[in-house]
């Protein structure tokens, strides 16, 4: 008797337990959460495609292409774009006009492709002019002692010809130390200045250009050098 | 009812579990500026006023120029004007930065960026030249436009 009525009480409590139907915009929120979480962290990854012609501003900017190549110990080779990230396993940074010619980290990195990207393989969108590019392992310091250290590493200069719209600046070779991660793999640490060549893979960077910008003219390879001495600047006069 | 309070109370939970997580990636940051006389040099080679002196703007030739200053840190070719840049500090800033799990702290020194624009004539003289002090909010080349804009309006300081 007593177990009857504790079964009969099991039941009307399972009945009271049954839920009654939550409002559908708390439903929606963890997934909404993910998909800002998610959306905040792609945020920092590279863009894969082409400049958009409002980009280039109606002739103001040209498109220039780059490539590098790493190796860390031993020569074996190193993805200089693994990760996609903006501080990816190389980083790099840019002085133009605006700033002097002092390097400022630059944003997104850019890629033709997923497979142009593991190739080395990236462009900037850059105004005509001269422009001054310094290529580091990712930043793993705070930002003060990084921009301290931009201020002295070595500087590459990049020439965008006026009227210019397409433009191969050349491939840097890279040679540097890394360290191994804790989540596995390696990363570069530092780079052997003094060992950094440029050399130019024109053929291929044509080969590139002709499938990925056949409306930007005739590929100009205009190969990027060490700076060295005064920072030339080229703008027009206001 | 009991159920149904029971699970408004979940959701509420929910929402204040999801606001917190909201707020994790957050940081939180202290800073505190001390100034300090302008003695140390943080990058550069410092020119004083009394270096200045040999400038005559309209005989002075831009070799002079290199030949007493050295070689510009800086040329803006299209304007014809030379930039000495230097940096002084004028403080040293205290900060600690916390977010998440972790934090960082650290000192670090303000910086006073000084500039010494000398613009050269279609002769290769001087036409007009200035040390100042860039505004920190300012990037170099609006600056430097600006100076440049300036000197069609301003006479030749010596």
């Amino acid at each position: 008797m007593s177990h009857g009525n504790a079964s009969s009480q099991g039941s009307a409590w399972r009945n009271n337990r049954r839920r009654p139907a939550l409002p559908r915009w708390v439903c929606g929120l963890p997934a909404s959460w993910i998909g800002l979480m998610l959306a905040v962290h792609l945020a920092g990854c590279a863009s894969t495609g082409l400049p958009s012609q409002a980009e280039l501003g109606a002739g103001a900017k040209a498109v220039v292409l780059l490539r590098v190549q790493c190796t860390i110990e031993g020569g074996r080779p190193y993805e200089p774009f693994g990760f996609s990230m903006v501080d990816d396993n190389v980083s790099f940074s840019l002085g133009s006009f605006e700033t002097g010619g002092e390097p400022r980290q630059t944003g997104m990195l850019r890629f033709l492709s997923p497979e142009s990207r593991r190739a080395g393989w990236t462009y900037l969108v850059l105004p005509h002019g001269m422009h001054y590019l310094v290529v580091s392992p990712p930043r793993r310091t705070d930002v003060f002692t990084f921009d301290a250290m931009m201020k002295r590493a070595p500087r590459f200069r990049i020439e965008v010809p006026a009227h210019a719209q397409l433009v191969y600046a050349g491939t840097l070779r890279i040679a540097g130390e890394s360290d191994w991660l804790l989540t596995g793999g390696r990363i570069m640490k530092s780079i052997r200045g003094d060992e950094t060549r440029i050399v130019n893979e024109q053929a291929l960077a044509r080969q590139l250009a002709a499938g990925y910008f056949p409306g930007l003219g005739d590929l100009q390879t205009v190969l990027m050098r060490h700076h060295e001495g005064p920072v030339i600047l080229r703008s027009p006069l206001p | 009812m009991a159920g149904n309070g029971f699970h408004q109370m979940r959701a509420r939970i929910l929402i204040i579990v999801l606001a917190c997580s909201a707020l994790l990636p957050q940081g939180a940051c202290i800073m505190l500026p001390i100034p300090t006389p302008e003695r140390k040099v943080l990058q550069g080679k410092p020119v004083a006023p009394e270096q200045l002196a040999f400038l005559s703007p309209g005989v002075t030739t831009g070799k002079q120029v290199v030949a007493h200053l050295g070689r510009p840190d800086v040329i803006w070719e299209e304007a014809r004007v030379y930039g000495y840049n230097w940096v002084m500090r004028r403080g040293i800033l205290f900060w600690a930065v916390g977010g998440g799990y972790s934090g960082a702290a650290g000192i670090t020194e303000i910086p006073n960026q000084h500039v010494l624009l000398i613009q050269l004539d279609r002769q290769d003289r001087v036409r007009r030249f200035e040390s100042v002090v860039r505004p920190p909010l300012k990037s170099y080349g609006d600056f430097i436009k600006e100076w440049v804009k300036d000197s069609g309006q301003t006479r030749a300081k010596s």
